[in-house]
Order: structure tokens, then C-alpha cells, then sequence
């Protein structure tokens, strides 16, 4: 009888490896020194990404600049600065997915392409295949579907010598466009694009844009899926006039047909099947959270930070406190030990101040947190500076950071 | 360009000389199984839609020796259509004329792969003591260590192909007692080989597995007439690897290991097959605070009715990458195998199978359909 147990022990002993979390709520993993980056903290970088099989990327860069910077970081170890491109008055809008071992990043009117294991990149679709005119991509989804049978997302593009928009499905495996159709009503003016964002799960994509239209002014969201049909058009109805990609990182959905983004002005934007709105929550808003479960907008009350729930008929309910930012925050008093992967070999080496790279506290965001494992997500983290030509020097590490749902 | 490659290697194999071999103690025997397959993917570009073809043909080819009391070996040649495409030419495009590679394009032709499938010695210094080194299946599942020739359907099951590898080189000791219902096998083995990109990896894999049949020790054949007493048997295995990675420069990175568990049940008797086995993988290395975690499982039944027809039908799952991006896969299996018998033997020469397969990517919304037509004939 006791052999016979043996196999449900094994598979118990897996299950229980399985369940347990790498980190605890706060906690912070590793942190892999991979570069020296002009700046002071908060710094000009976006929170990190990982691709399934464990690379990492780092993008560097600022809404109002044009000198965006790619690293990649390969899961065995190792770090290459991948590439310096960007085309655009417009800076960088954020990582739009990843696959298996490559990622992509949409920067001013171009698309990158990074891949994870050879640390290099390059842009694609960055001309009309037929006039040879170069491509603005004006939108693009935040999520990059990947099946045995494609790799795709979706843009919004047109060639700098039309005022035509298009929506397209981008292959990105083949990097061509396909299923082309304008945007309607024909003869808009205008557009300007605040935001967009997607839902994998509910394979919704949302493209938030204002436009003139028989001489009025048009804000509405238009919801898609990941094969270019549009399947609503949801009216805002905004207090402030927008202005072009003020929404901060990407609109998120909380799973349940409602969507929240940050302003750049401040407060957020919501919307709902029935429509969008804006809000200004009881706090300072600086970051989205998205759970398995729910969506929530985050930010400082005070000094704590908080977090509010997104229900679906998109009203914002009251902030609760959120302590994992605040925990991991403690953590970075002391000294550290830092894997220094800048140069082969591989090697331990110390820091002795550590403070979060990015953001206003640890995990608070507007760009979607990357799920690393189940209950972390990647962060940065700066070390020592020094003096440069012309601004500081930062030394900047990656980990993870446990967290748990408000 | 394939279905040559398979008539020549049929003909190969075909022209063996059993007679002459037993003369030196040699046993020749294998098989040829042509086979047309199909696959449907209604999410592809139709380019990639529909595809069919005589690919998946294969032929194998065993022999079996002995070398005094003590010692035998086997080498088992495995010849299959379904060739690997080798890159043999790249040009980078500058598509843009900015001086700058922006594409490469490539050329590649096909190539056969590893024919050797298995090619091991076996020493037994006593009773119940197998001691065997070579290339051969790794004692970790079940259905992998069944013969090729005498699974229930044209591949082993999916849940399996994610959690094995390949047959590997390496030593395996095994260990039975009471009349072979128990059986321990442990051995070690070179591993997986390459790592993907310039990383390198070094490192042995240990594998151990038990087996426990009540009622008396029976084969790992999934297919065919059984004894028409029932036996069945509870089984376990464990692969455990450690290794290291080592960056560009050949210096040590990450340590990683590796452990991979499964369970199994397995039933037979009065034409019944029935195999269940359960699957996970724990990957954890000093780096990176990222585990890799899989499950899988899978149940197979088969019932051979004595006028040669066998109905059989299989169900399997996989969550891979439950630790930070779970991807739910199911399969679903079902077909018809068809024995025609030689009067004179009692054994089953030929086989005709029918297979239905479906793929559902649960997780990347995405659907698969796949039949396939395969005959079987042993010499």
C-alpha cells in the first residue's frame, strides 16, 4: 500500500512546489546590474517586460524624446543594449507585447522589433510597401496574439503623404499588414489618438480617438478584435478637451468590459460599453493595477499607497490601501547584493544605497505590470550614480517584486 | 521528394536476409508503415490552412543479438519522410536602401535526421539484473518506453512528447523481483544536449522509476490481443538534471534544475488497454526567481475485439508555464485500428489504422484538426 503512494507523493510534492510563491508580498528577487543610464530617479524607463522564456527588456526613453534605447537581457544571464531608434515628434508610448524569446515597442510613429536572445533589433513596416512613403503608426494595441498559426496585433497607420488612416492587422511574423480598411467616417479631420489599450482574455483592443467630423468635434473609443472587426464605438464624454496620447502608458480592462487610463493631466479616463467618462479619483492617480480578477486605479493617498477597484459599469469605487509597493519600499534601506551581468563573468557585487528606478513607489505604473511569475512582476531598481557631461549616471538593476491584490 | 526517400529506405529494409543473420546469432526484424496525415488549422492563412502529405511515413529497422549468457545488444535504425529543414544559404536585405540589413532571406533544404534510434549493450550478472549503456529510452514514463511499434495510436500521446525528450545515451541499471512484479530502473544520461542560441549547458541527468504489477509481470504493448487474464500495475518515475549554463565567453551563469515527475496506471486483459498517466515539471535556477512550472496528464483505452478491430480513443491535457503565463492545450483522439492476421501465425503482421486528432489551444484561442491513414507491416 505504501508503494502504491509512492506516484501520489511525487505528484503532491510537485503540486506543493507549484503553489508556493518565489516571493512573498513585498519581497524583492535578484537584482541583475545591467547598465550605466543617463538620469536621475525617477528615471526614463519603463517597467521592464519578460517573454516565456525568461529574456528580459528594459526600454529607455520619455514621452517628449526622441532618443529611445532598448536592452535585452537574456534568461541565462547576460545583458546587450539591443538598439538606439526612433522615428517621430512624438517619444515612446511602451512595450506592445512578446512572444516565445522577442518583444516589440512602439516608439513615436515606428515599430521595433527586439529580439530577446541576441539582444538586437530593428524597425519594421516602417514604409507603405506600395508608394514607398514612410508609415506613421499612429495607434497600436498593447498585446501581441501569439498562436502556433500567427503573430499579430493590430495598428492604426497612415503614410505621411495621405491623411488617410487606416486599422490593419499587423503580421508580425511576416511583418506585412493585411485585412487594410479605412477608418470611417471617410473624410475625418483632426484625429488624434489618446490612448489605446487590450485584452487578451476577452480579445478586445481599444483605440481611444477624437477627430472633426462634419465640423464637429467626435470623441469615442472604438473596441476591435485581434482580426481587425470593429465591434463597438463607445462615445466619452469628456470634461477636458483631449490632447494627443494623454493618456499615460495604455488603457487596461478590468476583465469585465470596463476600461481605466491615466491622464497625463491628471485623474483617469473610464469607459464602459455605455460610454466613457472622466474621474478624479480621492487620491493622486499615477497607475493602473491589473489581478487575475480585477482592475484598479492606483496611486498616493498621503503618504500610503492605495488602490481603487474598476467595477464593470466602470465607476471607481472607494481607495483601499495597497501595501505591497510600500513593503518592497522598506526593503530598499539597506545595502544589496547585486549579480553584476554588465561583462562576462557573471559576478556578485554590492550596492550600498538601492531605491526604486521608475515610478512613484515600486509597482505603481500606468503601463501594464509584466507578470514575471504568478504573484511578481519585473521592476528597476537604480544604485549608485556618479557625475556625467551632462546629467547623472545611474547604475540600474532589474528584479522581481512579490506582490499581492489590494 | 519525400515519398522517394521513404520507397528507398523500404526497399533497404526489405532486402535484409533474416536466414543468413540467424546463423550468427543476429535477429532481424522491423517494420515499414507508409501513412498520409492531414491537418486543418482554420485560424492559419490559408497558405498554411490545409495541409496533407505523406510526411509522416516511417520504417524501422531492429537487430538483436547475443553475445554468450551473458550479454545481448540491440541496434534499432529508424527512418522517417519527415525531414529536417537545414538552412544552407542567407542574404541580408536592405529593403530600404538606407545601407542597413533590414530582412534576411534564407534558403534551406531538407535533411534526414538522427537515424539512430537506439543501439545499447545489455549485461545481466544474475538473475533479475539487467546492466545496460548505449542509447536508449529513459525510464521516466510509461508510454515512453513502450515499443514504437506497438503504440495504440501513430505518436504517443502529446502530454508525454512535452515532458520527454528524445531517446538519450547514457547507463541504466534494472532491478525486478517476484517474477518480474516489481521492477526499479534507475540510470543516468547525457541530458538534452544544446541549449537554444550560443548558451551552452552541461549536465547529467539521473532518472529513476517503479513499477508495481500485483498480478504479474506484462508488457508496455498499448495495441493488440492480450492474455485474457487481467493484469494491471501502478508505476512512478522522477527525472532529476541539474546543470549549469554558461555565457558567450564559456564562463558559469546560472545554475539550473531540473525535476520532472509522473505517475501512471496501466490495465490489460481480454483485449482492453487502458494507460493514465499524470505528469509535472519543476525548473528552478539561482538566478532568476522564475520557476518553470508544467502538468500534464493523459488516458488512453483501446478494445481489441477478437475479429481484428480494435476501437480507441484518447484524451490528454497540458498546462505549460503555469508560473507566469499558464497555456491550457487539450487533445482529443479517436480512430479505428485494423488487424489483418496470417492464418499461419498467430501474431499481427499488418495493421491499418484510422486516427482522428483534434488540438484545442485553450489559452491562444486556437483550434486544430489532424486524421491520418497509416499501415503497418512487420517483417
Amino acid at each position: 500500500m505504501q508503494s502504491a503512494l509512492f506516484p501520489v507523493t511525487i505528484i503532491a510534492a510537485l503540486m506543493g512546489l507549484a503553489c508556493t510563491p518565489p516571493l512573498e508580498n513585498g519581497e524583492v528577487g535578484n537584482i541583475r546590474y545591467f547598465g550605466e543610464i543617463p538620469g536621475e530617479v525617477p528615471m526614463r524607463l519603463l517597467p521592464p517586460v519578460s517573454d516565456r522564456d525568461g529574456n528580459l527588456y528594459v526600454a529607455y526613453g520619455a514621452r517628449n524624446r526622441s532618443d529611445t534605447e532598448i536592452w535585452a537581457g537574456r534568461a541565462s544571464g547576460g545583458w546587450k543594449n539591443a538598439c538606439k531608434a526612433h522615428r517621430g515628434s512624438f517619444g515612446l508610448h511602451g512595450f506592445i507585447g512578446q512572444a516565445d524569446n522577442e518583444a516589440w515597442v512602439w516608439t513615436g510613429d515606428t515599430i521595433l522589433h527586439v529580439w530577446g536572445e541576441s539582444g538586437t533589433c530593428h524597425e519594421i513596416l516602417q514604409q507603405d510597401p506600395v508608394t514607398g512613403t514612410s508609415l506613421i503608426w499612429q495607434a497600436v494595441a498593447p498585446w501581441v496574439r501569439v498562436s502556433p498559426s500567427r503573430m499579430t496585433t493590430i495598428g492604426l497607420v497612415r503614410s505621411t503623404n495621405s491623411g488617410q488612416s487606416f486599422l490593419t492587422i499587423i503580421d508580425l511574423e511576416r511583418e506585412e499588414m493585411t485585412q487594410l480598411q479605412s477608418l470611417q467616417p471617410t473624410g475625418i479631420e483632426d484625429l488624434i489618438v489618446l490612448g489605446t489599450g487590450a485584452d487578451a482574455e476577452r480579445n478586445e483592443i481599444l483605440f481611444a480617438i477624437s477627430y472633426k467630423s462634419g465640423g464637429k468635434r467626435v470623441d469615442e473609443a472604438l473596441l476591435l478584435d485581434s482580426d481587425n472587426q470593429l465591434l463597438e464605438r463607445i462615445p466619452l464624454d469628456l470634461d477636458q478637451a483631449p490632447s494627443e496620447y494623454e493618456i499615460l502608458g495604455y488603457f487596461q480592462s478590468n476583465g469585465g468590459g470596463a476600461w481605466a487610463g491615466v491622464r497625463e493631466s491628471g485623474g483617469a479616463i473610464l469607459i464602459a460599453p455605455a460610454g466613457g467618462y472622466d474621474v478624479q479619483p480621492e487620491f493622486d492617480a499615477y497607475g493602473l493595477l491589473r489581478t487575475r480578477k480585477n482592475l484598479f486605479v492606483t496611486g498616493l493617498l498621503g503618504q500610503s499607497t492605495v488602490a481603487a477597484r474598476v467595477a464593470d459599469n466602470s465607476s471607481l469605487e472607494g481607495a483601499r490601501e495597497w501595501r505591497s509597493p510600500d513593503l518592497a519600499l522598506s526593503q530598499l534601506q539597506q545595502s544589496a547584493t547585486v549579480y553584476d551581468e554588465r561583462n562576462s563573468p557573471l559576478r556578485k557585487t554590492t550596492w550600498d544605497t538601492v531605491e526604486s528606478a521608475i515610478g512613484i513607489r515600486p509597482l505603481v505604473s500606468p503601463y501594464p505590470l509584466d507578470f514575471y511569475t504568478t504573484g511578481s512582476s519585473g521592476w528597476l531598481f537604480a544604485g549608485p550614480s556618479y557625475q556625467g557631461p551632462a546629467e547623472d549616471i545611474t547604475a540600474v538593476g532589474f528584479a522581481p517584486i512579490g506582490w499581492v491584490s489590494p | 521528394m519525400k515519398t522517394p526517400f521513404f520507397l528507398t529506405a523500404a526497399a533497404m529494409l526489405s532486402s535484409a536476409t533474416p536466414a543468413s543473420a540467424q546463423d550468427q546469432n543476429l535477429e532481424i526484424s522491423g517494420y515499414v508503415k507508409p501513412s498520409i496525415a492531414s491537418k486543418y488549422r482554420p485560424e492559419a492563412v490559408p497558405a498554411d490552412r490545409f495541409l496533407v502529405g505523406f510526411n509522416e511515413a516511417k520504417a524501422g529497422l531492429r537487430m538483436r543479438g547475443y553475445s554468450g549468457e551473458a550479454f545481448d545488444y540491440n541496434v534499432y535504425l529508424y527512418l522517417t519522410g519527415d525531414a529536417l529543414d537545414v538552412l544552407t544559404r542567407a542574404i541580408p536585405l536592405d529593403t530600404d536602401n538606407d545601407g542597413d540589413a533590414d530582412k534576411i532571406y534564407t534558403q534551406s533544404a531538407e535533411a534526414a535526421k538522427n537515424l539512430l534510434r537506439e543501439a545499447w549493450v545489455n549485461w545481466r550478472p544474475t538473475q533479475g539484473v539487467n546492466l545496460k549503456m548505449g542509447r536508449m529510452a529513459i525510464p521516466f514514463t510509461s508510454q515512453a518506453q513502450a515499443p514504437d511499434t506497438e503504440l495504440m495510436f501513430p505518436n504517443r500521446a502529446s502530454p508525454n512528447a512535452v515532458f520527454l525528450q528524445e531517446r538519450d545515451l547514457g547507463a541504466l541499471a534494472q532491478f525486478s523481483a517476484a517474477e518480474g512484479r516489481v521492477e526499479l530502473q534507475g540510470g543516468v544520461y547525457n541530458g538534452t544536449g544544446e541549449a537554444l542560441g550560443s548558451v551552452s549547458q552541461t549536465g547529467v541527468l539521473y532518472a529513476l522509476r517503479f513499477d508495481l504489477a500485483p498480478l504479474g509481470a506484462f508488457n508496455r504493448s498499448e495495441t493488440g490481443k492480450t492474455e485474457d487474464s487481467w493484469r494491471f500495475g501502478w508505476g512512478a518515475g522522477v527525472a532529476i538534471r541539474p546543470y549549469t549554463l554558461y555565457d558567450n565567453s564559456g564562463y558559469p551563469s546560472t545554475g539550473v534544475t531540473d525535476i520532472r515527475g509522473t505517475t501512471s496506471f496501466r490495465l490489460t486483459g481480454r483485449g482492453i488497454h487502458f494507460l493514465a498517466e499524470a505528469l509535472g515539471r519543476y525548473t528552478t535556477d539561482t538566478l532568476t526567481d522564475r520557476p518553470l512550472i508544467d502538468f500534464g496528464a493523459f488516458g488512453q483505452l483501446g478494445w481489441y475485439i477478437p475479429s481484428g478491430v480494435e476501437p480507441v480513443v484518447r484524451v490528454g491535457w497540458v498546462t505549460e508555464d503555469y508560473s507566469f503565463s499558464p497555456q491550457q492545450i487539450y487533445w482529443g483522439e479517436a480512430g479505428m485500428n485494423f488487424y489483418l492476421h496470417d492464418p499461419l501465425q498467430n501474431a499481427k503482421p499488418v495493421r491499418i489504422g484510422i486516427h482522428y486528432t483534434n488540438e484545442y489551444r485553450y489559452t491562444e484561442r486556437e483550434i486544430a484538426h489532424g486524421a491520418s491513414a497509416q499501415l503497418l507491416v512487420y517483417f
